[in-house]
């Protein structure tokens, strides 16, 4: 091929460019033609006073207003540590320890009080309302969050696909609401119910003594309900004084303030969250628990008592003084916490303050356990917002929960 | 495929490492963050050759990859600490044990391996909590909680959740009956106990003994020392006040059979190199004479000060 | 078999079928009556029918060509017997829509987003409300707001106290106006609802999806367009699509009743004019798979969806209004009606969806829904009814029917709290609200879903059941299912059960 034609071609692009030099600087004056001047038409320039535009400089915003403090700058930074409870510590003895720390008997079942009010309300369309919230708890809200990671343990090597659906923690927080909601439609028919607060997330915070050594327990729990008067007791005094034979369990050689952490960063208060202690309705009647991160049922049992206990003591303080000693009249509290099916109901007496002692008069607790409102079974190997089972629903256990929001109401219209 | 001659390598080499240079929890208290936690089998080679134990990174070496394998803490913690694969390199860089790398990730256990009472009279009485899996080594750890401080120890035989386990470091006249998961010093012990992981000087931590299902066993006592039989058949004269747990350790069950090539490399074991090698008269199996007995007297001199030049 | 097709396949055969066939012909005719005969020749030809020139439905001065290929899309899309198969149809590839924010940003373009959804809006309320009255119980709830109202404050000014340490979340205004909404609803509604049974059985969610897409024709066409790429809009038709959030959603059985009915003048109004097309009124051109979301959702081939599916009233935080208010002064009214008017007609396209209509053929009866868009401290109301989903056709295109939107200004229901009092509180805002929520319903007497068939799995059933086997047997499935074959077989029952520790 020759290649003599093809090499001895002019570049065109460096004309160009060197035209463009030239040319690029060419100026049109603004000519305008005599026979338009003669017709007496007003000009005018669009132009008057061509400046050149500078360059502004940029300006940089000053760094974040708010940036992180160290952790000696920080508000609620104390110099002495202080062991701390959260809702995410987890007690390695459980209950015992619980009860150790807060000098309780625990109790299986439900207490005459609240048992006596299973059944005697219903609302219309119960069943039907309550399997509705199941499954827009479950199935039909339209949350497309990331799921976690999912392991089966029982075929380890396989390896699920991604899903978007809802999260454990929106799933159970929706299903109390829905029910809270549900239970509140007796306030038509009983206003005495109308009177309760609902509150979300509100802290609580108690500071309790055991053995020369201060615990700062803090609770922000899903949903409280503030009543306008106390509840009634749950156990006589004469069954109060019995509990004197009772024996704090033994857990040698491990001590009670095993798992609390020491840290700075704590609260240095007793209260109920409340600005406003003589308002009304502010007498402690249920907390809704629903922080799933995983824990075994016996860290979740200690965490229920020590929060309800940490109310209760907050409480009285408030009301009765902070230096008190001896109470003149017990408190009871009751506490409902959840797994999304799972219902576990906890009421708690407090007696006595007094915990430098193992004997003497104790705080009562009454732990119903497993009751499954219905079974949610996932399946094997497939895709979880697909093959999910929603089944055998139980309805005796929304009866159950009505029958906690009912205690201490006066049911007259 | 991994031979079980370079496994035993490997094993040598952790032995030998814990032999040289123990992680005791007395050395832990004492360490800066600027010397360095060092994996087992990256270190091992390193004391045969002339170079200092800790490395500091003030001499000059220059940082890589692979001098701190597992995050730094200043005191005893619970809690996994990461970890990344040293891969066979040493802090040079280079490789310095072939056929390690990859696998699945790891989290390192710190591990306390000093077992002594409160006083020389009163014991600790400790609870087990639970029992772990390690991936680090061929033990199986307890978790085990007293007061309100928690630590791992290697678990023996028959522990489980709920067994009261007491640490002593008082030799009575009478020897002690021996209960399993106890730890007393040697000279506490009747002859023919079984024990693991057994110290070589007193105060310094377990070294002896420490894999899976292994143990040692207590021979003979003379004039304030004990004769101790140790896995290799080997036979060791400790001073009487070295501490050792009764028992043998827990076997991590499913580590008999691999299978396959494939299991190997989830363990972090490379193929080897497929040249051919002449086998020389260091192969295969050999019979000789146990060993000439091993007497531990003097402790280790402390280690030389560094002293660093301004100029 | 293969000896036959040879046979059959051989010349030597069809020379011989050619002889029987003559031969075959021969006999019939042979052996015909009289009355046979007499059929045959009588028998017309018979000839294709002629297509017309438009297709059934009115289409005005459109190009017939187009309007055949509209009617064939149609027929396409009523070919799927449920829902969710007709939604995958239309949702397969992602392109380029123009999207429509609720609420805008640019000030001065309430022209455009009238034509764009065709609605006509009117200040103040439809007649209905005048005619309920609660005084009594407004009073009776009056209390319950205030005691709302003082608990949200304490929260919000006890959580501000705390969070110095921290930045806080720009979207924290937001939380903290629809917790206030919450407190509210949470007081009034339960009391509300033993009377009224609408209440009863409805259902509230927070924070729910609402995603919709229209084809809007109309506008003038681009130059420089010939593909449908970048722009979202070939040739006369308008893509758009808008996904919003609302903050609280309530959700009823059967629909609310009509505000206006089809012979009313407003039904025919006349729109404002925007003669240019929409990127003057600042709309941005995005990728997006279309998808209808109601705030629920509906039937799967897995679970039965939910059973409240019409809409009853949504409620919005005023985060983004106030943000507009300070970036463009003297323009309040105007955000608030495009988010009244876009908030609301996406919701409702939304629901007619789920009912089986498609923008394609249109709706047989009105949609009506109602909204609140609230601070806690400000209410505005504002209320819809959608008539025509076929936006397709542009003015003089045989449909003429628009939709109506009813608004009505912001009002305060209290004007500070201080020292656990609220004052100024406003009863005229708290009856309008109750009001809005005590609307009943009406069962209309019309066929809710023409365009599926009549089989269809009930709803909201519990334990659930595969919906394909409907309470009068399984559904009739078409070939070439998404749906897995083992969803017809026996499912494999586990003996030990899988809990889900985490």
């Amino acid at each position: 091929m020759r290649l003599t034609i093809s090499l001895q071609r002019t570049s065109m692009t460096w004309l160009k460019k060197q035209l463009w030099k030239v040319k690029k600087n060419y100026k049109v004056e603004n000519v305008i033609p005599m026979a338009v001047y003669e017709k007496g038409i007003n000009f005018e320039n669009p132009t008057p006073n061509k400046t050149k535009t500078k360059r502004v400089p940029i300006h940089i915003p000053p760094p974040l207003s708010n940036p992180r403090k160290t952790l000696k700058e920080q508000k609620y930074y104390n110099e002495e540590p202080m062991l701390t409870f959260n809702q995410s510590t987890k007690m390695m003895e459980g209950l015992k320890q619980a009860c150790i720390l807060t000098k309780t008997m625990p109790i299986e079942g439900l207490p005459d009080s609240v048992h006596d009010l299973i059944g005697k309300e219903s609302i219309p369309y119960q069943d039907e309302l309550v399997q509705r919230a199941i499954m827009q708890a479950n199935v039909w809200h339209t949350d497309m969050d990331k799921m976690p990671k999912r392991i089966n343990k029982q075929k380890p090597g396989w390896r699920f696909k991604a899903e978007w659906g809802i999260k454990l923690e929106n799933r159970s927080s929706m299903l109390v609401w829905d029910l809270l909601r549900i239970c509140g439609v007796l306030g038509g028919k009983y206003s005495d119910l109308t009177l309760r607060r609902l509150t979300k997330n509100q802290l609580t915070g108690c500071i309790h003594t055991f053995e020369n050594r201060q615990i700062n327990i803090s609770n922000a729990s899903e949903a409280q309900v503030w009543a306008p008067r106390p509840l009634p007791q749950a156990m006589n005094t004469e069954d109060v004084d019995s509990t004197v034979t009772h024996q704090l369990p033994d857990i040698f050689p491990v001590s009670p303030f095993i798992d609390l952490p020491l840290v700075h960063l704590y609260e240095n208060k007793t209260h109920t969250g409340w600005s406003n202690p003589k308002a009304d309705s502010r007498f402690p009647h249920t907390m809704y628990i629903t922080d799933n991160k995983w824990a075994k049922p016996e860290h979740k049992d200690a965490r229920a008592l020590m929060f309800l206990f940490a109310q209760a003591v907050a409480h009285s303080k408030e009301k009765y003084g902070m230096n008190i000693r001896q109470l003149p009249e017990p408190i009871t509290n009751q506490c409902v916490y959840t797994d999304g099916a799972k219902f576990n109901f906890v009421t708690f007496q407090l007696n006595t303050l007094d915990t430098s002692n193992p004997d003497g008069i104790k705080n009562v607790v009454w732990i119903d356990r497993d009751n499954e409102l219905y079974d949610r079974q996932l399946p094997f190997t497939q895709m979880m917002t697909r093959r999910t089972k929603y089944l055998d629903y139980d309805s005796a256990i929304f009866q159950k929960f009505l029958a906690m929001y009912l205690s201490g109401a006066v049911l007259t219209q | 495929m991994a031979t079980p001659a370079k496994l035993c390598n490997i094993l040598r080499g952790i032995t030998r490492l814990s032999l040289d240079y123990s992680i005791t929890l007395s050395s832990l208290n004492s360490f800066a963050g600027s010397q360095i936690h060092t994996s087992a089998a990256c270190s091992a080679s390193k004391f045969k050759r002339a170079m200092r134990p800790n490395v500091d990174t003030s001499l000059g070496m220059g940082r890589t990859r692979y001098d701190k394998v597992v995050e730094s803490m200043d005191k005893y913690t619970v809690r996994p600490l990461k970890m990344h694969n040293g891969a066979g390199r040493g802090p040079d860089g280079r490789i310095w044990t072939h056929g390690i790398g990859g696998g699945a990730k790891r989290n390192f256990r710190m591990v306390d391996f000093v077992r002594k009472g409160i006083n020389e009279t009163e014991p600790l009485v400790e609870k087990v909590d639970t029992i772990i899996y390690d991936p680090n080594r061929s033990a199986i750890l307890a978790l085990v909680a007293s007061g309100t401080h928690k630590r791992y120890i290697i678990a023996t035989e028959n522990m489980k959740k709920g067994d009261i386990i007491k640490s002593s470091s008082h030799i009575p006249r009478m020897a002690v009956k021996p209960r399993e998961g106890d730890s007393h010093p040697l000279g506490a012990l009747p002859i023919n106990t079984i024990v693991c992981c057994i110290e070589l000087f007193p105060g310094q931590g377990g070294i002896l003994a420490r894999a899976g299902n292994s143990s040692g066993q207590l021979i003979r006592k003379v004039d304030g020392r004990c004769i101790i039989k140790i896995p290799s058949k080997r036979e060791i004269n400790v001073s009487e006040h070295c501490v050792a747990t009764v028992g043998r350790t827990m076997l991590k069950e499913g580590r008999d059979v691999i299978g396959k090539a494939g299991r190997n490399r989830w363990l972090g074991i490379r193929p080897q190199s497929g040249l051919w090698h002449r086998k020389t008269g260091r192969f295969g199996r050999k019979l000789r004479a146990p060993p000439a007995m091993v007497t531990y007297n003097k402790p280790k001199p402390p280690p030389p000060t560094i002293y660093q030049f301004s100029s | 078999m293969a000896a036959s097709i040879k046979m059959k396949n051989s010349h030597i055969f069809r020379v011989f079928q050619k002889y029987l066939n003559k031969s075959r012909l021969n006999v019939c005719r042979s052996r015909s009556t009289s009355t046979a005969l007499a059929q045959e020749n009588q028998e017309d030809v018979e000839y294709p029918p002629i297509k017309p020139r438009y297709p059934p439905g009115s289409w005005g001065t459109m190009d017939p060509k187009e309007c055949w290929k509209w009617h064939e899309k149609k027929e396409e899309l009523m070919k799927y017997n449920t829902i969710w198969r007709r939604l995958l149809v239309l949702s397969d590839e992602l392109k380029y829509h123009c999207k429509i924010n609720i609420p805008d940003h640019t000030p001065r373009t309430l022209p455009f987003f009238q034509d764009v959804t065709k609605t006509v809006v009117v200040d103040g309320l439809p007649e209905v409300y005048q005619e309920i009255q609660f005084d009594e119980q407004c009073e009776k709830l009056a209390p319950l707001v205030i005691d709302a109202i003082l608990t949200s404050h304490e929260n919000e000014s006890r959580d501000l106290a705390r969070s110095q340490n921290f930045p806080k979340n720009s979207d924290f205004q937001n939380t903290y106006q629809q917790q206030r909404l919450i407190n509210i609803l949470n007081r009034i509604l339960p009391v509300l609802s033993l009377s009224a049974e609408h209440l009863l059985k409805s259902q509230i969610s927070e924070g729910a999806k609402v995603q919709s897409y229209w084809e809007r024709g109309g506008f003038p066409p681009s130059r420089a367009d010939h593909s449908m790429g970048q722009t979202g809009y070939k040739k006369d038709v308008l893509r758009c699509y808008s996904k919003s959030v609302l903050n609280v959603l309530l959700r009823t059985e059967n629909p609310l009743p009509l505000f206006v009915n089809k012979d009313d003048p407003l039904c025919e109004a006349e729109l404002p004019e925007w003669p240019c097309g929409p990127r003057p009124a600042g709309i941005q051109v995005k990728k997006n798979r279309i998808r209808y979301l109601a705030g629920y959702k509906t039937i799967d081939p897995y679970y039965t969806g939910a059973p409240c599916e019409f809409g009853h009233t949504g409620f919005l935080t005023t985060t983004k209004l106030d943000k507009m208010a300070v970036a463009f002064p003297g323009f309040e009214t105007e955000f608030l009606k495009k988010m009244m008017v876009t908030g609301l007609f996406n919701w409702c396209l939304a629901q007619s969806f789920n009912q089986g209509f498609t923008h394609l053929s249109d709706v047989t009866y009105p949609f009506t829904s109602q909204m609140v868009a609230a601070d806690g401290q400000k209410f505005a109301f504002g209320s819809y009814q959608l008539n025509t989903i076929q936006l397709f056709k542009g003015p003089g295109e045989g449909n003429d029917v628009t939709n109506i939107c009813w608004v009505k200004n912001f009002e305060n229901l209290y004007e500070t709290v201080e020292n656990d009092e609220v004052r100024g509180f406003n009863m005229d805002t708290l009856r309008q609200l109750v009001k809005f929520l005590s609307l009943k319903t009406v069962d209309r007497g019309v066929e809710m879903r023409p365009y599926l068939p009549k089989i269809q799995p009930k709803l909201g059933d519990f334990p659930l059941y595969h919906p394909l086997d409907g309470p009068e047997g399984p559904l009739p499935v078409e070939n070439k299912t998404f749906i897995n074959d083992k969803v017809h077989k026996e499912e494999i029952i586990i003996e030990e059960k899988f809990v889900d520790e985490r």
